[in-house]
């Protein structure tokens, strides 16, 4: 009876020593530090053109929309190579469980943040091209500091989650 | 040695607590901020388009923006509970290890 109860603790131990959980990346302080600078700069940039902008000033922004954009672009680069942990089986379960709740899971290729960063370098280059066209209402600024920041809301939640 | 299970189920459910922490509550917070914002935003696009205070320039843009920052936001929900699940399971599985450790004639390759 000891031995069996033995051998069932020691099988428990291997199972458990194999299996400790890594589903989601490391944290990253640059990161997050970096997502907090960029942060303060897009939306201090917001703040100077809160009015609307006009076509015939564009160049004046230039500069700004260049430095936003690549800073969001550098951003979801560093979020997106560390890549998510190779888990396979306890991923899958993991998705399983999150499909049956209707809660959308993660594919090796998808790193929330880093989708999130991506669509916020996406709306400054909207933005940057219907500027320099036509120039932009207060109404159309608003509209992508409301987009820029629920985007921003997302990625910065979720890489200070990681902090574990 | 036998395994004294009720003070195993408290000190599993002790370290699921523990581990588990704020995380409720963030989670259930960034839920609300999201769902308040993207439901603002939509009738903000939608007041915009038809006082044509959006234009053609950037309407389509933002149609389209209402979509994804759903599909962003139910991603990152899924992420966030990815992470809940990483800090339960490993909170189980270290408790259950640390009984089983103690038990005597474990090997030592397996204690150490």
């Amino acid at each position: 009876m000891v031995i069996i109860q033995r051998a069932v603790a020691i099988t428990m131990i291997l199972l458990l020593v194999g299996c400790t959980a890594t589903l989601a990346p490391p944290y990253d302080k640059t990161l997050v530090d970096g997502l907090k600078k960029a942060n303060t700069e897009v939306m201090t940039f917001f703040a100077s053109v809160y009015s609307g902008t006009e076509k015939a000033t564009f160049d004046v922004r230039k500069k700004a929309y260049a430095s936003l954009i690549g800073q969001f672009d550098a951003l979801a680069l560093q979020a997106r190579i560390r890549g998510l942990p190779k888990d396979g089986k306890l991923i899958k379960k993991v998705n399983e469980s999150l499909n049956k709740r209707e809660v959308a899971n993660l594919d090796d290729s998808e790193i929330p943040s880093a989708t999130a960063l991506s669509k916020i370098s996406g709306a400054l280059i909207v933005m940057r091209v219907a500027d320099q066209k036509q120039g932009l209402t207060a109404t159309e600024i608003q509209g992508f500091k409301n987009n820029v920041s629920i985007y921003l809301d997302q990625a910065l939640t979720y890489e200070s989650f990681l902090k574990r | 040695m036998a395994i004294n299970v009720v003070q195993l189920t408290k000190d599993i459910t002790n370290a699921v607590s523990e581990a588990l922490g704020q995380d409720v509550t963030t989670l259930r917070n960034f839920s609300e901020r999201q769902v308040k914002a993207i439901a603002l935003q939509t009738a903000f696009i939608e007041k915009g388009i038809e006082t044509r205070e959006i234009t053609e320039a950037t309407r389509d843009y933002f149609l389209d923006s209402l979509e994804e920052m759903t599909r962003t936001f139910v991603k990152t929900l899924g992420g966030l509970q990815l992470v809940v699940k990483e800090k339960v399971y490993n909170a189980i599985a270290k408790t259950i290890w640390n009984v089983l450790k103690n038990i005597p004639g474990m090997p030592p390759f397996l204690v150490d």
